[in-house]
């Protein structure tokens, strides 16, 4: 328990590389390529993960799924936590009318089962990264407003915030001066965890056809693996690699997040 | 107490006043495209996407005409009709020729343009006539007017209609009335929304609630466990769980569909026939495989601060027993979290889940919205989101007031 | 014609059965009681047969039988006045509700007689009638027709009886006029009849034809025209449906599942080997869209029929038989003879690819596009993925082999790959190597990936010569309403016949059919369309030389690349007996019989 977390900081570093690496073009850029004749081969030196029903290399697409899953994951957690902090350091700040009409927002944002908003959302926006962005994004500002709204009420009413305050500073740059700094870690916190549920809604919203298309994502493979019943033909290794994937990049955050969560006093 | 009863339930009130207006926003705020154009499927002559604008409430009126358009201009009435030619001809009310424009071409482009070179009599134009937005886009099979719309089909001349277009804020009251009364409509295929609604709501709690109780006690009993015991067993619990709820939902479900219908052949692969619970057992089983572990972190998480009360302490410093810490100190100061905890959730059971009642086929609101996402029915989607907000804020509310009645102080801090 | 509107690529015929296994049906304790009761007194182990259906069947009402599904259901419970002779091939057609029918010498008056037996059945409580039934009346037929041509109501099958039925296209503008001109164009024609659709006497009717059609007892024999009584309209024909057929409806989710059940003391009809039918007690039709789920269910007999496709057609199919695994739990394959067409589809109103009224010259170098894109189109790869290298024919031209208009007919030269033609065409037309030449926009028909491969496929032969696509992802319901607006440059299209005539196929270029029409490529040529309305009135080898000169219309213009006539592929479960697959009836469910 009291060894550092090392291991899984590297490891999601490793991930960042590789997703980094994909988008600059410099790593399996080829997933595209078919190859006839190749496919469904079951993992070999050639194909270490096997190929897919057109042959493309698994490996390729795997790696590939990482960038798209950064993109998806960043994207929609960093604008979720971007409203939901706006909102909740305004609320908390001016208090009054502002603090009923965001309360009035999550409230009525939240009473709409998640799932079913996001589907919503993304059915109506379209395929494509930016419209599953938004869509997770709609629905999940509301807990982290939640959190820093609570948080926030808590720290305004700090004397070094009362001071700073009545000193007249401007209140933007208070909040960014004093109260960011002791919001960071549960943002940081926030920010993973959506993350990897951004990822994980990705692979749902794929699975139900309406997630992203034509693009190398985990939940595409997954999703194909399950329409094409490689399962029941026994070629497990294409829904292998993309859940493997996908739990090796959700298991660091997670263990971090717990981590993080055993040393915080209040827990 | 009754005025907090009241107070709690107009806070309720205004919270689904708060889901009309999201549902509004997200399905007509324009922000996601023309409403009636993406449901229009499979049939969209100009007929009808008219009338899907007016089942869905974004025209006040729609008249289809064979082959003519009454053009109501602020000071006279004109006939406009496709002749062949292709052109459009301009006619009076008493059907005298004012004017007849080749069209250039079939596209929308083409038509707007032959429009506006539509004279009128004084030298006024068509487009002047109707204060039209001169930038108009030229997607779409509608036109934008001002204050009124035009649905015109370019490439059947016998299909163009008139319509009143009704104003956002009017639709908004049209559309907050109706959700209001439950008069939810029919869905794309002409079924009436609200009966199947309870229908198949019905179908997904059978999966849901058993599915549910099942899991939140094994997760509450796991975490009493973890907690009881500490130490390696807690550790390592709580890793397996952090591994476990890495794995994507999916695989779980795909793998123990493969194994336990496919390969052992234990269960049905999926439908729905009577008796009813043979076709639920896989499913529940899958849900419970899937829900146990977040639900134990999170309970480990809840009855954990629980157990670090002062009250606590002093028991084992009594030397009360662990096990009888748990069951008679610990659990029953826990009961009002986890109660709360799973009154909130009880409304989401109502969709079951999307992705069991899919893959098994389950013909419940998860597989109906799973449906109707892929074939953009927003009557139906909107009528499933507004239903499951009211309850969730219904049970809320009920919440609210148990937590009232049983703790002044909680009343005096929502007051 | 819509039976399987647009691309079936990958729900290839989107109906598909299913049956229970015995020994499934017996772990399930109390099952056997609960169905004994349910079909009052039947034997136990119960005659009841279960399908799965590949898309979603959402009406009762005839106006909506535009979808495969939607026929499926509508056709157990209405009948119209003929159908298909269930055996006999090449396909023609009994008399079903028409006792018998006569025409006169000039080929357009047609006489029909009912049955006195025929009577409708109503299942709900209380019944529309005493006793829940009533006799069939011609009046019932005129009712019907009239309702689908009354332009007030979303009829999706007008088309099928359009410019065919005297004084109906008539009737069809009136009620599209004012709402009291149509109400008394509807007034009259319930009353007196329309020109040529006249009730004669209680069982008679005579409908006169604006022109002899050798298709019109096809037409008859298609859901479009089925008989319902009016009564049932005004209760709510979505959800409670009235009709003649064997079997009532007696569960219904819509989209999900419509389960029937035989008529007690039908009026009888002998079917093969003299058994009277329906065979049948009850009738399940689940709807499962995943093809992976309907294979594993054929697989552990929950269903009992299955057109195996893409995801396990290796593993289910051993050449022209079943696998030997299949084989020895003794089911069958049946394998129909090709009756539709698989084309990627242009939309000749674009730009880019298409044909733009004027623009002699631009329409010559698309044109020389289009057939260096189809001779550059991998065909044997799609066979292999799509196809499996089994279920299709290739396609030489727009029909497919086996009708006398096939005999002879004229193929396609650029169907045959190429990539050096490919590229000369690609040079002549002023794109050598594709430098300068438009970015391809090809529209995927689904979120599947069957359906995406079909577009991975095409990009990378296009690749080959120089042409880059861009691959835009759809549902396959925005992809059918982005063709019916005219707004798809390039897309597959699949087309299953409607009835047992390939001018069907040329329908679908037909100029007045453009979009939102069946002629979603928008292929608009006066000589073609000319040709077509001279089709019905001509003589057999008149016929066929018109049809060749159609194809070679087609052929040289490639509003479409022909790409192959699926096979309808069919496992049949070893209790299902008498099943004989019909493309044009694809569950004629009272001639099957379940015996385990």
């Amino acid at each position: 328990m009291k060894r550092q977390p090392r291991g899984w900081i590297l490891l999601l570093g490793v991930w960042l590389v590789l997703a980094v690496a994909c988008q600059l073009g410099w790593l399996a850029a080829d997933w595209r390529s078919q190859h006839d004749g190749a496919e469904f081969l079951a993992p070999s030196a050639a194909n270490p993960l096997g190929t897919d029903h057109l042959g493309r290399d698994l490996l390729a697409q795997t790696l590939q799924g990482s960038r798209i899953a950064f993109l998806v994951g960043s994207l929609a957690a960093g604008a979720a936590v971007l409203i939901g902090a706006a909102l909740g350091l305004a609320a908390a700040w001016y208090r009054g009318p502002v603090d009923a009409l965001c309360n009035w927002l999550s409230g009525a944002v939240a009473a709409i089962p998640g799932m079913l908003l996001v589907v919503v959302v993304a059915a109506l926006l379209g395929h494509g990264l930016l419209p599953l962005c938004t869509a997770f994004a709609v629905v999940s500002w509301v807990g982290v407003y939640r959190l820093v709204r609570a948080e926030a009420r808590r720290l305004v009413d700090q004397d070094y915030v009362l001071a700073a305050r009545a000193c007249g500073a401007p209140p933007l740059r208070l909040m960014l001066r004093h109260l960011m700094p002791a919001l960071r870690p549960m943002l940081l916190a926030q920010f993973s965890l959506a993350f990897v549920a951004a990822i994980k809604a990705e692979a749902v919203l794929s699975f139900l056809g309406v997630g992203l298309a034509e693009q190398p994502s985990w939940g595409r493979m997954i999703a194909d693996a399950w329409a094409l019943g490689d399962l029941e033909q026994g070629r497990w290794w294409r829904l292998a690699a993309a859940s493997g994937a996908l739990a090796l990049l959700a298991l660091p955050v997670y263990r971090l997040a717990d981590r993080a969560h055993e040393q915080t006093p209040t827990a | 107490m009754l005025r907090f009863a009241l107070h709690r339930l107009i806070h309720a009130l205004s919270l689904a006043l708060g889901v009309v207006l999201v549902l509004f926003l997200v399905f007509e705020s324009g922000l996601t495209g023309d409403p009636a154009q993406r449901e229009a499927g499979r049939h969209s002559s100009a007929r009808t996407l008219g009338e899907i604008r007016l089942r869905l409430g974004l025209f006040e009126s729609f008249e289809a005409t064979a082959l003519r358009l009454r053009v109501e201009g602020s000071a006279a009435r004109y006939f406009l009709e496709a002749v062949d030619g292709p052109a459009l001809r301009l006619s009076a009310a008493d059907d005298s020729e004012i004017s007849r424009v080749e069209l250039a071409g079939l596209d929308l482009a083409a038509l707007h343009n032959s429009l506006a070179q539509l004279e009128l009599p004084q030298g006024r134009s068509l487009w002047t006539e109707l204060r039209a937005d001169p930038n108009l886009p030229a997607a779409g099979l509608a036109s934008a007017l001002h204050g009124a719309r035009l649905a015109v089909d370019h490439r059947r001349t016998a299909d163009l209609g008139w319509a009143q277009e009704r104003p956002a804020w009017r639709r908004f009251l049209h559309q907050s009335a109706a959700l209001l009364r439950f008069d939810f409509g029919s869905d794309q295929s002409g079924q009436a929304i609200a009966p199947q609604l309870w229908q198949r709501g019905k179908r997904s709690l059978a999966l849901a609630l058993p599915a549910f109780v099942l899991g939140t006690v094994l997760a509450v009993a796991a975490a009493l466990f973890a907690l009881s015991r500490r130490g390696w067993t807690d550790r390592s619990l709580a890793w397996l769980s952090s591994l476990m709820i890495s794995v994507s939902a999916l695989a779980t479900i795909l793998f123990l569909r493969a194994l336990l219908a496919g390969k052992l052949g234990w269960f049905p692969v999926a439908g729905w026939e009577p008796p009813h619970a043979n076709y639920l057992m896989l499913p529940i089983l899958t849900w419970v495989a899937i829900a146990f572990w977040p639900e134990y972190r999170l309970y480990r998480a809840l009855l954990g601060q629980q157990a670090g009360g002062g009250y606590l302490t002093a028991a084992r410093a009594r030397g009360v027993g662990e096990a009888r810490l748990m069951r008679r100190h610990l659990l029953p100061n826990a009961w009002v979290a986890l109660i709360t905890q799973a009154t909130l959730a009880l409304p989401f059971l109502a969709l079951g889940s999307i992705l069991l009642e899919r893959v098994f086929a389950i013909p419940g609101l998860g597989s109906m919205v799973a449906e109707a996402a892929l074939n953009s029915d927003q009557a139906l989607l909107r009528a499933v989101a507004f239903l499951l907000a009211l309850v969730y804020l219904a049970a809320q509310w009920l919440g609210d007031l148990l937590c009232g009645l049983a703790d002044p102080r909680y009343r005096e801090a929502r007051a | 014609m819509i039976l399987s509107l647009a691309l079936l690529l990958a729900a290839a015929p989107p109906h598909e059965a299913a049956l229970q296994e015995p020994q499934g049906r017996a772990a399930i304790s109390g099952h056997d009681a609960d169905s004994r009761s349910a079909t009052k007194g039947q034997e136990a182990g119960g005659r009841n047969a279960r399908f799965a259906l590949a898309s979603e069947p959402t009406s009762f009402d005839p106006l909506a039988a535009e979808t495969t599904a939607n026929q499926v259901i509508q056709r157990q419970v209405y009948e119209g006045l003929v159908e298909y002779d269930y055996l006999a091939r090449p396909y023609r057609v009994t008399p079903l509700l028409a006792e018998s029918w006569s025409v006169a010498e000039d080929g357009r008056r047609w006489r029909f007689e009912l049955r006195p037996d025929a009577l409708f059945h109503d299942p709900q409580q209380p019944p529309l009638w005493p006793g829940g039934s009533r006799p069939v009346l011609a009046q019932d037929v005129l009712e019907s027709w009239l309702r689908m041509a009354d332009a007030r109501l979303p009829a999706t099958g007008y088309w099928a009886m359009q410019g065919l039925i005297e004084g109906l296209d008539e009737f069809h503008r009136q009620t599209a006029g004012t709402l009291a001109e149509a109400e008394a164009a509807m007034t009259n024609a319930l009353e007196h009849g329309l020109p040529g659709l006249r009730v004669l006497g209680p069982r008679r009717l005579e409908v006169r034809l604006t022109r002899p059609d050798r298709d019109f007892l096809l037409r008859l024999a298609s859901a479009y025209f089925a008989v319902y009584p009016a009564e049932t309209v005004a209760r709510g024909i979505n959800n409670q449906p009235v009709g003649s057929g064997p079997f009532l409806l007696a569960e219904w989710i819509p989209r999900s599942q419509a389960v029937f059940r035989a008529v007690p003391g039908w009026r009888g009809q002998t079917g093969p080997g003299g058994r009277a039918l329906p065979q049948l007690d009850e009738v399940r039709f689940t709807t499962i869209l995943e093809n992976s789920t309907r294979t594993l269910m054929f697989r552990r007999g929950e269903i009992d029929r299955l057109p195996p496709l893409q995801d396990a057609f290796h593993d289910l199919i051993d050449g022209r038989q079943p696998s030997a695994e299949l084989r020895e739990q003794g089911v069958s394959l049946q394998i129909l003879a090709p009756a539709g067409l698989t084309m990627i589809a242009f939309n000749m109103d674009d730009p880019q690819v298409g044909s733009i009224p004027g623009d002699l010259a631009g329409n010559r170098r698309r044109r020389l596009l289009r057939q260096a894109i189809a001779r550059a189109y991998p065909f044997a790869r799609w066979h292999r993925i799509i196809r499996n290298d089994a279920w299709a024919e290739a396609a030489t031209t727009f029909i497919p082999p086996g009708f006398s208009e096939s005999v002879g007919m004229p193929s396609s030269p650029y169907r045959t790959p190429d990539l050096d033609e490919a590229r000369r065409l690609l040079a002549a037309a002023g794109w050598p190597g594709g430098a300068g030449a438009p970015r391809l926009q090809y529209e995927l028909s689904g979120t599947d990936p069957v359906s995406q491969a079909s577009g991975e496929i095409f990009a990378e032969g296009m690749r080959a010569i120089g042409l880059e696509v861009d691959l835009v992802p759809n549902t396959f319901a925005a992809l059918q309403a982005k063709a019916a607006r005219g707004e798809a440059q390039i897309f597959a299209r699949g087309w299953t016949m409607d009835w047992a005539d390939p001018a069907n196929l040329l329908e679908l270029f037909y100029g007045p059919n453009r979009a939102p029409g069946i002629n979603r490529c928008n292929y608009d040529n006066p000589v073609y369309d000319r040709l077509l309305e001279a089709l019905p009135s001509a003589s057999a080898p008149r016929r066929r030389a018109l049809v060749h000169v159609m194809l070679g219309l087609l052929n040289e213009e490639l509003p479409a690349i022909p790409i192959d006539h699926r096979r309808g592929y069919m496992l049949v479960q070893p209790w299902l007996r008498d099943m004989e697959v019909h493309p044009f009836d694809p569950f004629a469910c009272k001639y099957y019989r379940i015996e385990r």
